[in-house]
Formats: structure tokens, C-alpha cells, sequence
């Protein structure tokens, strides 16, 4: 049994920061996002014997995502969820920073914006697809949806984060910075 | 292929996730259509834009040992049992072994005897 442990933790604790990371990016708080890390951590350890081998990333990434989601739900019933406070998250730009370093930094402080003004389901699937690697078959498989309707989903949420994207970059231009 | 069919599987054509021979008939229509073929480009720059400068957040350090303890907890109250009597247990099962075979013996040779 320490054996099965101590596998179940080589195969999946390199895997924490991607799990963090979509954790926190379906909510808002890090100690949130921590809870429901541990809790997926368990869950995947209960559910271990079902793990077939295959994409163990895929595997673990869906378990937190589900388990965000339980989360969620358990939480705004008592209102516990706060909303996510932006100009306490957004990034902060140094004055004495290049020209080119300040476009860099505000691309990414639009970015960021942007992708918190997407809702959850269009927020989760950018990240699992565009920075976890997730091709559409395991997004259909984490996700529970068939393969086109990841196909289109993902595509909305592209047009929409475009869209969000290119209103920050406008108002910049509107405001003459 | 006209540009609605073409648009509403573009994404998965710049992602590669296209199977069968649509990929070639996309192919075929960009060649021809500037404004699907920006389409195209938006999708690719977009992606890379998201994979270049999106946050992306590190676990805190503290969290990887509060997974390991909880782990381990989780083996913890289904093995406890073992290390507190497993001595003991083992030690049973061999004073109830050795009775077996003394009481085997007995019954066997004087079962003997009798006949």
C-alpha cells in the first residue's frame, strides 16, 4: 500500500501547477483554489484503481475541474463565493519599465482581464486546450461533452476572448495611451 | 466548401484536430478566400498570444506537503490496525497453527491405536 502511494504520487504530483493553475483560474482565490486542489488530490486517490494508464494529466485535470465545480456549488448556496475583485488582481506596471516592455506588460494585463471577463465554461476550456495541451478528444472526455461541441465551444470562446480582448486595447487607444 | 462550412470548422483546422479529407478542402478555400484566410491568422495569433502571456500560477510550496500529509492519512486508519497488533495477530496465528497440527497428529494416532 505504500507502494501504491508512493506511484500514485510520482505520477501525479508533477502534475500540481497545472492543477493549481486551472483551479485558480475557476476561482478566484488562492486558498480557494488550494482546497480544491487537496480535494481533487483525494478524489483521484479514491479513484485510482479506474485509472486505465493513458494521459494522466488529462486524468487529474478533469477530477479538479469536476471537484471546482462540486466546490462552486456548494458554496454559492451560502453566498461564501465572492466575486472576483479585479483591480486587486490585476497586474500592476512600473513606470520606469521600456516602451517595449510596458506593451508587453499591458498585452498581458488585458489578456488577463480579458480572460476573467469570460465565463467559466469559455475560461476552463482556453486553458485546458491553449495552455494544459488537451487535445479535443480529452476535452471532450474532461469536459463530458462530445467532441464537436468542444469543437464549437472552443471556438466561441476564442471569438469572445477576442472580443474582450480588442475592447481593452481600444479603450487604450480611445483614452490616447 | 463556402466560407460559413469553412468558418465553422476553422478553429479545428488551425488546431490540427481535423480529420479525414477536410483539411485538404479548407486548404483549397484559403488559397482562394483573403478574409477566411485572416480568419485563420486571428485563431493562430490569438493561441499564442494566450500561450505566451497568460498568468499562469504556480502552486504554492506549502500545498504539495499538505497533499502529501493528506495522503498519507488516507492510507493511515486502514493500516494503523496492522501495526498495533499485527505482532500479536502473528503470534496467534501460529499458537493456533501449532494446536491444529498437535490436535491432528493426536487424532490421527489414536485413531490408529484403536483400529
Amino acid at each position: 500500500m505504500e507502494d501504491e502511494r508512493r506511484r500514485f504520487e510520482e505520477t501525479f504530483l508533477p502534475f500540481l501547477d497545472a492543477a493549481y493553475n486551472l483551479a485558480r483560474w475557476i476561482v478566484p482565490h488562492d486558498q480557494d483554489a488550494q482546497d480544491i486542489v487537496q480535494e481533487a488530490y483525494l478524489r483521484a486517490l479514491k479513484g485510482y484503481h479506474g485509472f486505465r494508464g493513458g494521459n494522466g494529466r488529462a486524468w487529474l485535470l478533469t477530477i479538479v475541474r469536476n471537484t471546482a465545480y462540486t466546490w462552486i456549488n456548494r458554496h454559492s448556496a451560502d453566498e461564501k463565493l465572492v466575486p472576483y475583485e479585479e483591480e486587486k488582481h490585476a497586474e500592476i506596471i512600473s513606470f520606469n519599465q521600456s516602451g517595449h516592455e510596458m506593451v508587453i506588460e499591458r498585452r498581458k494585463e488585458y489578456l488577463q482581464r480579458a480572460l476573467e471577463r469570460l465565463p467559466t465554461e469559455f475560461r476552463e476550456i482556453i486553458i485546458l486546450y491553449e495552455l494544459e495541451g488537451l487535445s479535443y478528444k480529452e476535452l471532450a472526455l474532461a469536459l463530458g461533452l462530445p467532441v464537436g461541441t468542444v469543437m464549437s465551444r472552443l471556438s466561441r470562446a476564442r471569438r469572445r476572448l477576442q472580443q474582450e480582448f480588442a475592447q481593452f486595447r481600444s479603450s487604450e487607444a480611445a483614452n490616447g495611451l | 466548401m463556402d466560407c460559413d462550412e469553412v468558418r465553422q470548422c476553422l478553429d479545428a483546422y488551425v488546431d490540427g484536430e481535423l480529420e479525414f479529407t477536410r483539411p485538404s478542402e479548407i486548404k483549397t478555400h484559403l488559397a482562394g478566400c483573403p478574409a477566411c484566410q485572416l480568419a485563420a491568422e486571428q485563431i493562430a495569433s490569438l493561441s499564442s498570444i494566450v500561450w505566451i502571456d497568460m498568468e499562469v500560477y504556480k502552486a504554492p510550496r506549502e500545498l504539495r506537503s499538505k497533499i502529501r500529509t493528506a495522503l498519507r492519512k488516507e492510507f493511515e486508519p486502514r493500516f494503523a490496525w496492522f501495526f498495533k497488533y499485527g505482532h500479536s495477530l502473528a503470534y496467534g496465528a501460529i499458537v493456533l497453527a501449532f494446536g491444529f497440527a498437535l490436535a491432528w497428529t493426536w487424532a490421527t494416532f489414536a485413531g490408529n491405536k484403536n483400529q
